[in-house]
C-alpha cells in the first residue's frame, strides 16, 4: 500500500511552489492557540449574530402579504 | 399601420394613426386598463412594431386555469395572447428571419384574460429600457419561437397577480423560481398553481383562493420545498445591517423576495452613486455607495426602480416604496452555501485587523489609507474562469488560485482603495461558503499587494496548513463581474 499521506504532503500546487511558499505557523500546536483566539474574539459578535437571527424568524410568521 | 388586422398575427407598427391605443383594441377582450398602463409605459419610445400572436396557449396560466378558472361557473378563456415587442418596425417578411428578427427583440408579454390585472409571463430585455442605463442586475435567458422563427430573450421573469390562484406571495416567489429554472438546469419549472401547493402542509384554512396571501414563514417553506436553503432577514432583527446585508446578497447575483409591511416584491439588481462623498471611517462597504435596488412588483412593471427613501415616484418607473420601507428579506441559497453574509462579514473584518494576517502586519500600501470592501458570493468555477483575464495584480497570485482546489460556492471580499474603486482591486480575501460560522478559520487565501496567504492544507482536504508568499510587484486589476448584468 503507498502511503497516501507522505503522498499527499509531496503535491505541489503548480511546479516549483512548495520551494516558494513559506509556512506561517512552526507546528500545528500555533495554529490551533491563533484558533482559539481568534474564535474567542468573535464569540459575542456571533452571539448577538444568533439573537437576531431568532428574532427575524419569530417574526417571520406575523406579516401576511396578499 | 396594422398589418395584417384580422389573421392570427396581426402586426402592429406604432405611427400616429396607430398609437398604443390601436394595439389594445387588437387584445380585446384579454386587455384591462391596469395591464395596458404598465406595459405602454414601460415599453413607450422602446417598442416600434408589436406582433400580437392569437391563441397563444401560455403554461402558466393553462395551469391556473386547469386547477381553478375551469372549475368556475362563468369560466374565461384557456388561451391568451402574447405580445412580441421590436424596437424597429419589422415587416412581416423580416419576422420570418431570425438574423433580421433577433436584434429587434425587445421580448414578450402574455395576456392573461384575468381580471383585475391581465399580464401574465412576461420577459422584456432589461438592456433596450434606457432608463435602466448604469444599473446592475440579474437576467435569465430564454428560448422561443414565433411562428417557427427562433428568437432569445435575456431578462428577469415578470408576472402579476390573478387575485384568485396567486397573489402577490406566489406571484414573487413564481419570479424567483422562473429565473431559477430558466437558468440552471439544477432548478425544476414550478407554475403558479404548484406554488400554492407548496405550502399547503404550513396553512391554516384553504390555500386558495390565494386571497389570505403568505407569511415569510410560508414563502420560506415554499424557497426550501423548491430546493433552496432560504434564510429570512428582518430589520427589527438585523437593524442598522439590514441594508448591506440585502445589498451583499443581491451584489452576490442571488434575487431575493423583499417585503415592506404588507407587500412583497423580488428584488433583482442594484444602482450605485459612486460620486458620494466617502465617510471618515477606515473601512467602507461598497453597499455604502448604493442608491437603491431595481424590482419586479408584481402591481406594477418589471424592472422598477426602488430609491433609498419612499417617496411620491416621479414616474412608473419608480417604485412607491423605498428601501427605508422594507420589513424583511428572504435570501433563496443554494444548498451548499452553508456561510451567511452577516458571518461572512464578521470573520473578514475580524480578520482584516488580525495581527497576524491583517492589513496593519502584511500591507503598507492598504494599511496606510482608507479602503473599500466589496463582498459578494460566486462559485469557485466561475471566480477561476475570470482569474486569466482579470490577472489578479500578479501573475503568480493567478496561478496559485487557478491550482488551488476550490469549494463549490465562495465568499469574496473585495479591497481596494478611495482612487482605485470602483474599476480597480487591490487585494481579496476568499472564504469557503461550505463552512459555518464557528469554523473561524474557514479562509481560503488572504490577498494583498505585498503579501498572499494560504490555507494548502484545507484546500487538500487535510488538516490547516498555512503557507505565505510575499510579493515584489503588484497592478491593480479588475474586479470580479460576473454575478450581474452591467446595463450600459
Amino acid at each position: 500500500m503507498p502511503d497516501l499521506k507522505s503522498t499527499e504532503s509531496e503535491i505541489e500546487l503548480f511546479p516549483g511552489s512548495n520551494d516558494l511558499l513559506e509556512s506561517v505557523f512552526e507546528k500545528f500546536q500555533d495554529y490551533e492557540r491563533f484558533r482559539e483566539v481568534f474564535y474567542e474574539s468573535v464569540r459575542e459578535d456571533l452571539e448577538e449574530l444568533a439573537k437576531a437571527r431568532r428574532i427575524s424568524e419569530e417574526e417571520a410568521m406575523r406579516r401576511w402579504y396578499r | 399601420m396594422i398589418d395584417g388586422e384580422n389573421t392570427l398575427l396581426p402586426l402592429v407598427h406604432f405611427d400616429a394613426s396607430h398609437p398604443w391605443d390601436a394595439l389594445w383594441k387588437l387584445c380585446q377582450p384579454s386587455m384591462e386598463q391596469h395591464g395596458a398602463t404598465m406595459l405602454r409605459a414601460r415599453l413607450d419610445g422602446v417598442a416600434k412594431a408589436v406582433a400580437v400572436e392569437h391563441h397563444y396557449i401560455d403554461r402558466d396560466y393553462r395551469d391556473t386555469f386547469s386547477h381553478y378558472h375551469s372549475k368556475r361557473f362563468n369560466t374565461p378563456n384557456s388561451r391568451t395572447l402574447r405580445l412580441h415587442f421590436f424596437d424597429q418596425p419589422l415587416s412581416r417578411k423580416d419576422l420570418l428571419d431570425a438574423s433580421v428578427a433577433q436584434p429587434a427583440y425587445c421580448g414578450y408579454a402574455v395576456i392573461r384574460p384575468t381580471r383585475p390585472i391581465c399580464l401574465g409571463r412576461t420577459m422584456i430585455s432589461p438592456t433596450k429600457l434606457p432608463d435602466l442605463k448604469g444599473c446592475l442586475l440579474r437576467v435569465s435567458r430564454e428560448q422561443i419561437t414565433l411562428q417557427g422563427t427562433p428568437l432569445e430573450i435575456e431578462a428577469f421573469p415578470f408576472i402579476s397577480q390573478d387575485t384568485d390562484a396567486t397573489v402577490c406571495a406566489q406571484s414573487a416567489l413564481w419570479m424567483l423560481f422562473r429565473y431559477f429554472s430558466t437558468q440552471y438546469a439544477h432548478y425544476h419549472e414550478i407554475r403558479p398553481f404548484e406554488i400554492t401547493q407548496l405550502t399547503k402542509d404550513y396553512s391554516i384554512g384553504r390555500v386558495y383562493p390565494a386571497t389570505s396571501g403568505l407569511t415569510d414563514w410560508q414563502m420560506g417553506e415554499a424557497c426550501r420545498q423548491a430546493g433552496f436553503s432560504p434564510l429570512i432577514y428582518t430589520r427589527r432583527g438585523y437593524g442598522s445591517d439590514f441594508d448591506h446585508l440585502l445589498y451583499t446578497y443581491i451584489e452576490s447575483g442571488i434575487p431575493v423576495l423583499a417585503a415592506t409591511s404588507d407587500h412583497v416584491f423580488v428584488a433583482l439588481g442594484h444602482f450605485s452613486d459612486y460620486s458620494k462623498t466617502l465617510p471618515s471611517a477606515d473601512r467602507v462597504p461598497s453597499s455604502f455607495f448604493n442608491s437603491g435596488f431595481i424590482i419586479n412588483d408584481d402591481n406594477r412593471m418589471p424592472y422598477q426602480h426602488l430609491p433609498s427613501k419612499k417617496a411620491a415616484p416621479a414616474s412608473l418607473q419608480t417604485s412607491n416604496h423605498g428601501v427605508d420601507s422594507l420589513e424583511s428579506f428572504i435570501a433563496p441559497l443554494p444548498e451548499k452555501v452553508f456561510l451567511a453574509a452577516e458571518h461572512q462579514e464578521k470573520l473578514v473584518q475580524r480578520l482584516l485587523d488580525d495581527g497576524t494576517f491583517g492589513l496593519a502586519a502584511n500591507s503598507l500600501k492598504l494599511s496606510s489609507q482608507q479602503i473599500i470592501t466589496r463582498s459578494f458570493l460566486t462559485s469557485g468555477r466561475s471566480f477561476k474562469k475570470a482569474i486569466q483575464a482579470r490577472g489578479m495584480g500578479n501573475p503568480r497570485v493567478a496561478e496559485i488560485y487557478r491550482s488551488l482546489p476550490m469549494p463549490r460556492f465562495i465568499w469574496v471580499t473585495e479591497i481596494s482603495t478611495p482612487k482605485e474603486f470602483p474599476d480597480r482591486m487591490c487585494g481579496e480575501v476568499l472564504w469557503d461558503a461550505t463552512r459555518n460560522e464557528h469554523e473561524v478559520d474557514g479562509w481560503i487565501a488572504v490577498h494583498y499587494p505585498e503579501f498572499l496567504a494560504l490555507d494548502v492544507g484545507s484546500a487538500l482536504n487535510t488538516l490547516p496548513n498555512i503557507k505565505k508568499f510575499n510579493l515584489d510587484k503588484h497592478t491593480p486589476y479588475e474586479p470580479y463581474k460576473s454575478n450581474l448584468e452591467c446595463l450600459i
